[in-house]
């Protein structure tokens, strides 16, 4: 597909963007090109148009992809045949873009999504298969031998979708979630950079959420809250402030005032974090501090039990009783009867009494 | 039976008075020895007391071992973050979401 930015300066789509004249009958026709043609582009190509495309936009682009993919394996309405959809696990989706692939047409790749609940008397953790899955779309829309091109024009779509009995429930009246990235955005999404764990060893960093979607780990809500809980926003509200930078600039969030916002969110979860750590600080110190109590208390009130302090009193007075007690052994019997008001006076009389003598 | 019970508590190789004291035991009973039976039960009663103590604490300990980690990871996704977004590496972007109800959403 001809790109309709090509020889075009920043400065003029600047100029384009902020005539609010971007929705041109000529950008039109091309993105309803990208979407008609969606499995032929490279991704570099793809992502031209996505770049410059509202979040609907966005989604038709998706779709379109998902739905040609299904199509030619035909898999429309019809239950996932395995095949033609390969079943993956965490490790398949790590090692997935690690070899060209040499197919030329689409590959479809899924994984069920579980989630731990606890159940029962107690609350045990289980794993659940939800009615979700991970859909992972290879487009094979690069010929490029080198590993960096191909991952630079290989296209991957990320789903996470409802099934019913195999059968993929897509599009925009079903819930679900999209992305589409580059072969190399969806490897380094899967295969975080390895980080240094504080004590100097460098160990496999932690997925972004990001990452935790594309190995199948978040349903769709779970995505959802998780994205809330750290950006300090709905998906939805991030999606409606994107649509509205849009309007006025070419790529709203490599200016400015979108990196600003950004900050501003992490912040957010920076005084987030520390405040919730105070919290929680403060909860487990009281709950701790609340069990020891309450066993102190029970051995308190079992100290002042006679019949209690009369077999303590016989328990000592048996080992002194033995031939030949070991030091230690004595030591603690002592250190029991102190323990619970026996005083040492009480304890020298017995031991003299037994005709023991503590050395 | 007396042998094997021994012999298991050699084996844990416990450095502390009270397996001392119940191998005494073990050793000693014959069925008829009460008074070392009462021995033995007041050290494995005061024992199981201080192991409850022992054990909020321990569990106290392991929560706040667990946070730190837990804050830890969050805190250097955050600076990692920072950093990207200082150096003009933007996040990708998040997904394209349909059809779902996001006042539902809480957290």
């Amino acid at each position: 597909m001809p790109n309709k930015f090509e020889g075009h300066s920043f400065d003029e789509l600047k100029g384009v963007s902020q005539d609010n004249d971007l929705e041109t009958k000529e950008y039109r026709a091309a993105k309803k090109e990208t979407v008609k043609r969606a499995e032929t582009p490279t991704h570099t190509e793809l992502n031209e148009v996505m770049e410059r495309s509202k979040h609907d936009e966005r989604l038709d682009m998706d779709i379109a992809i998902v739905k040609g993919a299904l199509e030619s394996l035909d898999l429309i309405d019809k239950p996932l045949d395995p095949a033609k959809a390969m079943e993956l696990d965490e490790d398949d989706l790590r090692n997935l873009m690690s070899k060209p692939s040499n197919e030329d047409d689409p590959q479809i790749y899924f994984k069920q999504i579980t989630r731990t609940v606890k159940k029962g008397l107690f609350r045990k953790e289980h794993e659940e298969v939800t009615d979700e899955i991970l859909v992972v779309i290879r487009l094979n829309n690069s010929s490029a031998h080198s590993k960096k091109k191909r991952e630079k024009e290989g296209t991957v779509v990320t789903a996470v979708l409802k099934q019913r009995k195999g059968v993929i429930h897509y599009g925009k009246r079903n819930p679900g979630l999209y992305a589409t990235q580059s072969e190399g955005e969806f490897n380094a999404l899967v295969n975080p950079p390895l980080e240094d764990d504080g004590a100097g060893n460098m160990v496999p960093g932690e997925p972004s959420i990001g990452g935790e979607l594309a190995l199948g780990r978040l349903t769709n809500q779970d995505y959802l809250k998780t994205y809330k809980k750290e950006n300090k926003q709905t998906l939805q509200k991030h999606w409606a402030n994107h649509d509205k930078g849009m309007e006025n600039r070419v790529d709203y969030w490599g200016q400015e005032e979108g990196r600003n916002e950004m900050m501003r969110r992490l912040d957010g979860r920076y005084t987030e974090v520390l405040e919730g750590l105070n919290n929680q600080i403060t909860r487990i110190k009281t709950e701790t501090a609340a069990a020891v109590k309450e066993s102190e208390e029970k051995i308190e009130r079992l100290s002042r039990d006679p019949a209690f302090l009369k077999t303590l009193w016989n328990g000592y007075a048996t080992v002194l009783r033995k031939r030949n007690p070991s030091e230690a052994e004595l030591a603690m019997w002592e250190q029991l009867m102190m323990d619970k008001g026996i005083t040492k006076e009480e304890i020298e009389a017995l031991k003299a009494k037994l005709g023991k003598k503590k050395q | 039976m007396k042998e094997t019970l021994l012999e298991i508590y050699k084996k844990a190789d416990l450095n502390h008075p009270v397996a001392e004291a119940a191998m005494d035991f073990i050793e000693a009973y014959d069925g008829s020895n009460e008074e070392d039976l009462n021995s033995f039960f007041v050290l494995l009663l005061m024992t199981l007391q201080n192991y409850e103590i022992a054990d909020a604490k321990a569990k106290g300990y392991d929560a706040v071992e667990e946070l730190k980690n837990e804050t830890d990871m969050q805190m250097r996704k955050i600076k990692s973050d920072m950093k990207d977004l200082k150096e003009g590496h933007l996040p990708p972007m998040p997904m394209e979401s349909t059809g779902v109800d996001e006042s539902e959403v809480t957290e």
